[in-house]
């Protein structure tokens, strides 16, 4: 992610930290484009917050299911390198997992 | 207005790394010219169908590139629309043609892919969806979750979507410029690798070059295949936006629109090219586009509905899959094939379905003997 592209879109991030949804649909990401290798494989899912509907990424390696109740949180969202900031977005988890290691 | 498509061509499709570009492009366009013996000056307009030439070979201006092949640099246009690209250049050309801005124009797809490694492609190729709201997803995945959806509705698809891989590798058997001229067994498809669960690597069409070319005229000519209708429609970029996940509207609103425009019935039509980008993506079209039930696409594939012999024939040319899909092309390889095989006499009436993105753009075509 550019700079400023990530300097227009973290301004909206902190009105979605801690919002709950339930998933919709989930799939677990194994072949990922190079910002996002090291996460691999990761869960991108689809989630209803009542309201509007969100395409999201999971933490971790947490995988989902439809129905399961997730809430938004601060991850980093692609790889570092060294031309780059250390990008950090909205990811989603689980709301009952409270003992799975996420990034 | 009648619009005839009186020159095709299509080069190989594969991974064709003595090849650039402009060689593919050449190869395309020198090879519609001589199909319909037209000198290039009887060229009055070019458009150019392409995705990604920027990214994957930082050669933008396609149109200009194109223009020059001809002695006197043709009006050009350059049309992105993901992988739909083709369809909508054809689609912008006939626009031209049916406001008589042109009687006989030339429309060219082209992709060149393999220069690249497949995850900077998966990159590339992830700039088709929004990039904000769905940053971090890839092409498959988002066909992994319309994969799901579907599977939620309708249940396992798995012995479906390898049906539909295996069928189209064996329709490309018997088409010289498709990538792959392999039979696969549904348990090889059951059994490749994972990529963005439940589609694997054989439910996935592959990375390809090519180009493909078709000249289109308005002028009176006889015993040419004509474009009986068209539909274009959109839908939401992101799959958050859609009302459903297990029909494209696109698709639905597009062939409805063909259909009108084109005067015939859909029991008319005898085969279909259509945007296989992903097994599961043909079960989608072959329903949405009204050849079969919701839900029952799959197994109409597994009962062979689908193959010569069947209800339609669907992808005789081993559709994006066996083919291959390099993504500009594809639209107007769908056209060339299907109006090579209509000149042959193999078919009268034939349906192109060309899809960009998830779903968000969707180009039908309706083709007829004249």
């Amino acid at each position: 992610m550019e700079p400023a592209q990530y300097w227009r879109a973290n301004k909206n991030w902190s009105a979605w930290i801690g919002r709950q949804g339930t998933v919709l649909v989930s799939t677990v990401v194994r072949t990922s484009s190079p910002q996002q290798d090291s996460f691999k494989p990761f869960s991108y899912l689809l989630v209803d917050f009542g309201k509007e509907k969100k395409e999201l990424l999971g933490v971790g390696h947490q995988e989902f299911q439809p129905g399961d109740k997730v809430v938004c949180v601060l991850r980093k969202i692609s790889d570092p390198s060294s031309r780059e900031l250390v990008t950090y977005g909205i990811k989603v988890k689980k709301l009952e997992s409270k003992e799975t290691k996420d990034h | 207005m009648k619009i005839k498509i009186i020159g095709t061509a299509t080069t190989k499709f594969g991974e064709l790394w003595d090849k650039s570009l402009e060689d593919l492009l050449r190869e395309a366009v020198d090879g519609a010219l001589r199909n319909a013996n037209l000198e290039p000056k009887q060229i009055e307009a070019v458009f150019v169908a392409n995705k990604a030439a920027g990214s994957y070979e930082n050669q933008h201006h396609l149109n200009a590139l194109v223009s020059q092949f001809f002695p006197h640099h043709p009006p050009a246009i350059r049309v992105e629309a993901a992988c739909a690209s083709g369809g909508l250049g054809i689609v912008t050309a006939e626009h031209a043609l049916l406001a008589d801005q042109y009687k006989t124009v030339l429309v060219v797809g082209v992709e060149k892919m393999s220069d690249l490694s497949a995850s900077e492609t998966t990159f590339i190729l992830a700039g088709a969806a929004d990039n904000t709201r769905e940053y971090g997803s890839t092409f498959p995945a988002l066909y992994a979750l319309l994969a799901q959806s579907y599977e939620a509705k309708f249940g396992s698809q798995r012995e479906y979507l390898s049906a539909v891989a295996v069928k189209n590798h064996r329709h490309a058997l018997t088409n010289p410029q498709a990538q792959f001229h392999k039979e696969i067994t549904a348990q090889q498809v059951a059994q490749s690798q994972l990529i963005a669960d439940p589609l694997r690597l054989l439910d996935c069409s592959p990375i390809s070059d090519g180009a493909s070319a078709v000249i289109l005229t308005t002028k009176q000519v006889s015993h040419k295949p004509q474009i009986l209708g068209y539909g274009h429609a959109q839908d939401s970029l992101d799959l958050a936006g859609r009302s459903s996940l297990t029909t494209l509207a696109a698709t639905t609103q597009a062939v409805e629109q063909a259909l009108k425009k084109a005067k015939i019935k859909r029991s008319q039509l005898q085969v279909a090219e259509v945007h296989d980008c992903f097994t599961i993506a043909e079960i989608l079209a072959i329903e949405d586009l009204g050849f079969f039930p919701k839900g029952q696409g799959g197994q109409a594939t597994l009962d062979g509905e689908t193959t010569i012999g069947g209800k339609i024939v669907i992808n005789p040319s081993g559709g994006l899959k066996a083919c291959g899909h390099p993504v500009g092309a594809t639209g107007v390889k769908q056209i060339a094939f299907l109006a090579e095989q209509i000149q042959k006499g193999t078919y009268q009436y034939a349906l192109a379905h060309n899809v960009g993105g998830s779903g968000a753009t969707a180009v039908v075509h309706i083709l007829g003997a004249s």
